[in-house]
């Protein structure tokens, strides 16, 4: 049988839940072969967090469980296969009444978790691992294929035609979080209402305050300076969006890096945001007992908005938990029992998409940035690859101008996001006034 | 406890690993990225990157201003073939000057 | 277990028999190789060093599809893959370092009468040769790729030896075995000038430091040409820049690394499970050094998919996790440029291996130290001439170069 065959038939026994549902639960849908009940506003990693069920795969090298950790898209360890589709993000993907969603890479519940510590207790170097005999070694390589690897082939090809659609906005907006919103609703009122595109799907969005010329469920994927166009796409139904804007503004927000702390990737390890948010859009109540992991403003802020006892990294020894985590092990000795801990770290700035558009970078002391000028401009170019030949023919300037704003801009604060968007917008709006597009960009986009 | 403490979870990178990347003389990003494999999964640097950086300029290993990142490679997240596919004209156009 | 990856801070000595420029596959495979000659027969050892411009793997030896054949159009070429096939074999050993070579095969697919005839000739000269290369009909072909759409294939061969391989381990095994038999490897520093001397030359570097060497191997791949002016030594070779991506890790379902000859088209599943594939783009322009640029396009992304999905219609349904582009150094006549530069023979090249050069370069590292350290001729070096070109009238013996 099967390894997701094998899954499917498992008897399950139900976890006690750790998200009280705002209503009645109205959805049912399948995980791992059991219903789960679920609200409207649901991902399927908020329902299935909320029913107590936090592991959806094993790792490929130490076979460990994870689950949905990051709750934002950024972490790639919520991959779980939906409808015969392999690795679709739990934390994006909406729940859907009788949808099949199943774990990935689990064998059938096998727990070789302690088998692997034992034996590799001091981790695997795969350069160097059973190298001699060469028999030995090629049977080495096939273990490590099957084990590699997340998710199976699909069922089948997507059933949706794709298309593609091109678009020259005025000015497009990257990211429809809170600086995305805010910066939309300030050049609408300007009479210059922007594109925006967002990733999230719109039932996921929530809030009453959503821009009107939105594109949610599609994912700026890359700018390409050199064909003078960034590139978006959805995939269900799979279109691919062309966009060729004269100004963009990146709203892109921040990822949630890992603290690296021992056994930090237990199921049940969360950002402190991620779940924050996740709260907010789900209209979920935390029951579970949570303790935050983090140190300064921002920390103590999510501590409280989670009701969580926090404490610093530094005073952490390790995680305790066999299939997830069960609680903080202090320095010295205490342990804090909890359901979930949540990682409240310094927020590094998604600043790939202004790299491929050439921004400069800096290192911010919690992660990469693009330099910015008070409004939030950035000088990009087309940079040159380091290995590049001298004198290599570089593209001429872009046809847009780039902007940032909230997090990408250096901000943190609610108030800082805010300054962000008020300093872009007005000079975004001078820009606009004086070099206006000489194309009605309504008609072209 | 550097043994299960986790810098890269899609490539299963820990911090040992990271150590022994370094102890063997590997400090650039990009090497380090392609010894361990860090940043290579379906996150493609997302969560690690960062904490990469931080490790490196707290051990002194480089100073922050000299850091930089590795090559935000596209897409920064992933993209069905099918929506790629359909963007392919007959004969590819030629790169706009 | 160290590995020992060079470093920018290795001191170089002041003078060396043979200084490689270039850190990628050719040039550590070379100083291998050197090593395990050096001092033989009687021979005193010879010092030898490496300067590489960046980090090991930064070249197209890190950017590569990792793909391994025998399957090639001429007889010569398909002996010298046979050679580097079986070296291939039991390299991780001899190298110490996982190399995950997998013999999956390779499956070319003719679309095209003119394709078909070319997979008819090869198999009648692999066999005359002693490459075990079969003829298949499209059902056979779909009976070992089972997604494969084979409406529109008519004839197919299948090598059960080919295979594919996980690049970066190979630069850095060679690189460490060098190491550990007495080779200098300096990473992150360029040579900026080569100076001839009555005797050797003397290579300058960007920290300012002076190497002088009796012999000098240019393994600058994409890169030799900025080099080989400085010497006036013009060779027809051009680096052209060639994309390739990988989509997410899925468990393994294909074993070949499978080719379109059509269009050019071949993918593979790496160990990890990616499926790593590239495709030849019709019009893309051939460069000169001053055009070789590295940056990834739409353009590219949007032709592979339409054609992968043709072929391999459930591919539709994955994703495309990273893309990026790599140097191929191309010669005119599709033939490597090996030996003695024409007015400077202790100049010596390894260079023009188009898209083939990764899986040449065991073979080649063997071949060409032997011909240093000892003498010894090889059929492919008379071939592989860089004086071939002066001379004119090259033919283009091979018609299988893909990408
Ligand atoms: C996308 C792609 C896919 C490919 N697929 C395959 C495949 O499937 N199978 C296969 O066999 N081959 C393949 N190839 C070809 C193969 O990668 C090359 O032929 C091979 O790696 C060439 O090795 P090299 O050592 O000559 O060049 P490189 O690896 O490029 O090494 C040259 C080195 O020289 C250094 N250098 C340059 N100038 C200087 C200087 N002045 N001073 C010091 N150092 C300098 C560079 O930094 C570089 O590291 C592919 C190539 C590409 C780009
Ligand atoms: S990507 Fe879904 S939890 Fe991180």
């Amino acid at each position: 049988m099967s390894p997701r065959g094998a899954a499917c038939y498992r008897r399950r026994v139900p976890k006690a839940p750790l998200l009280a549902p705002p209503g009645p639960p109205t959805i049912s849908f399948r995980w791992d072969g059991a219903p789960v009940a679920a609200c409207p506003g649901d991902t399927v990693a908020s329902a299935l967090i909320a029913a107590g069920e936090l592991a959806t795969s094993r790792s490929a090298k130490y076979r460990r469980l994870r689950g949905p950790a990051c709750l934002h898209g950024g972490c790639g360890t919520c991959l779980v296969r939906v409808d015969g589709r392999p690795n679709q993000r739990a934390c994006l993907t909406p729940v859907r009444e009788d949808m099949c969603v199943e774990p990935q890479n689990t064998y059938g519940g096998l727990d070789p978790t302690a088998l692997v510590d034992q034996v590799f207790r001091r981790g695997i170097d795969h350069h160097h691992l059973v190298v001699y005999p060469r028999i030995a070694n090629q049977m080495m390589q096939g273990v490590a294929r099957e084990l590699a690897g997340f998710g199976e082939l699909p069922d089948a090809p997507p059933e949706d035609v794709a298309a593609v659609v091109d678009h020259a906005p005025e000015v497009l907006v990257i990211g429809a979080g809170r600086s995305g919103r805010a910066l939309a609703a300030a050049l609408t009122a300007a009479g210059h209402p922007p594109l925006v595109v967002e990733r999230r799907a719109a039932t996921a969005l929530g809030g009453s305050d959503l821009p009107a010329r939105l594109l949610a469920g599609v994912g700026v994927f890359a700018c390409y300076p050199q064909e003078r166009l960034w590139a978006a796409a959805s995939e269900q139904p799979p279109v691919l969006h062309r966009l060729r804007p004269r100004h963009v503004v990146l709203a892109v927000g921040a990822h949630e890096p890992t603290i690296p702390l021992a056994n930090n990737d237990l199921p049940g390890v969360v950002s402190a945001r991620g779940l924050a948010d996740m709260l907010e859009q789900t209209g979920r109540k935390s029951s579970a007992r949570v303790v935050v992991i983090g140190e300064g403003a921002r920390a103590e802020l999510l501590a409280s908005t989670l009701a969580a006892e926090r404490v610093p990294p530094a005073r952490v020894r390790k995680l305790i938990g066999a299939r997830r985590v069960k609680g903080v092990q202090l320095e010295d000795g205490k342990i804090l029992r909890c359901d979930l801990v949540a990682l409240a770290p310094d927020p590094a700035p998604a600043f790939e998409l202004a790299a491929q558009a050439g921004a400069p970078i800096h290192f911010t002391g919690a992660g990469f940035a693009p330099v910015v000028d008070a409004d939030g401009r950035i000088a990009a170019g087309p940079a040159a690859h380091p290995l590049e030949a001298e004198g290599a023919q570089t593209a001429p300037p872009p046809p847009w101008t780039l902007w940032a704003v909230g997090e990408l801009a250096g901000a943190t604060t609610p108030a800082e996001i805010r300054g962000t968007v008020d300093r872009c917008a007005a000079a975004l709006v001078r820009a606009l006034a004086e070099s206006p597009d000489p194309k009605d960009s309504h008609a072209r986009a | 406890m550097t043994a299960r403490t986790f810098v890269c979870r899609c490539e299963d990178v820990t911090l040992t690993e990271i150590e022994r990347a370094i102890a063997a003389g590997l400090i650039d990003v990009e090497e380090i990225k392609r010894y361990t494999g860090l940043g290579t999964g379906p996150c493609q640097g997302k969560e690690c990157l960062s904490a990469l950086g931080r490790l490196l300029v707290a051990r002194n290993l480089i100073a922050p201003a000299a850091l930089r990142p590795f090559t935000a490679r596209p897409p920064v997240e992933p993209v069905t073939f099918a929506a790629l596919a359909a963007g392919a004209t007959e004969h590819p156009e030629e790169p706009s000057p | 277990m160290t590995v020992a990856m060079g470093r920018a801070d290795t001191p170089l000595p002041a003078d060396v028999d043979v200084a490689v420029i270039g850190g990628g596959i050719m040039g550590l495979g070379l100083a291998y190789h050197l090593a395990l000659l050096s001092g033989g027969k009687g021979k005193p050892p010879l010092s030898i060093a490496v300067i590489e411009r960046s980090y090991l793997v930064s070249g197209a030896s890190g950017r590569n599809g990792g793909g391994v054949r025998m399957q090639w159009g001429d007889a010569g070429n398909v002996r010298l893959m046979m050679d580097s096939i079986e070296l291939c074999k039991d390299l991780a050993q001899q190298l110490g370092i996982n190399l995950w070579f997998r013999q999956g095969g390779y499956l070319f697919l003719a679309r095209t009468e003119a394709g078909e005839r070319r997979l008819e000739r090869n198999v009648q000269l692999h066999g005359e040769v002693g490459a075990p290369t079969r003829l298949l009909t499209a059902a056979e072909a779909q009976a070992i790729v089972p997604q494969l759409d084979v409406a529109e294939v008519r004839l197919a061969t299948f090598n059960p030896e080919d295979g594919v391989v996980f690049p970066w381990a190979f630069v850095w095994g060679y690189a460490a075995k060098a190491v550990e038999r007495g080779v200098v490897l300096r990473t992150h520093t360029s040579v900026v000038r080569v100076e001839p001397l009555a005797q050797g030359f003397a290579l300058h570097l960007h920290t300012g430091e002076v190497v002088r060497a009796r012999r000098v191997v240019n393994a600058t791949g994409a890169w030799s040409g900025a080099l080989n002016r400085q010497l006036g030594i013009d060779l027809p070779n051009r680096p052209h820049r060639h994309e390739i991506l990988s989509s997410e890790p899925l468990k393994p379902f294909l074993d070949p690394l499978v080719v379109d000859l059509s269009s050019g088209l071949y993918f593979s599943q790496s160990t990890r499970g990616e499926l790593v594939t590239g495709i030849s783009l019709p019009d893309a322009p051939d460069g000169s050094d001053e055009s070789l640029t590295l940056h990834s396009s739409l353009r590219f992304l949007t032709h592979l998919s339409a054609t992968l999905t043709r072929l391999m219609p459930i591919t539709a349904a994955m994703k495309v996790l990273r893309q990026w582009v790599g140097p191929y150094d191309v010669s005119p006549d599709g033939d490597a440029i090996v030996g003695p530069s024409p007015g400077h023979p202790d100049f010596i090249q390894v260079c023009g291996f188009t898209g083939h050069g990764f899986m040449m370069a065991p073979a080649v590292g063997r071949l060409l130290a032997r011909w240093l350290a000892l003498g010894e001729a090889h059929p492919m070096l008379a071939r592989w001439s860089p004086g071939r070109f002066a001379a004119g009238g090259v033919a283009r013996r091979e018609d299988m170069i893909i990408g």
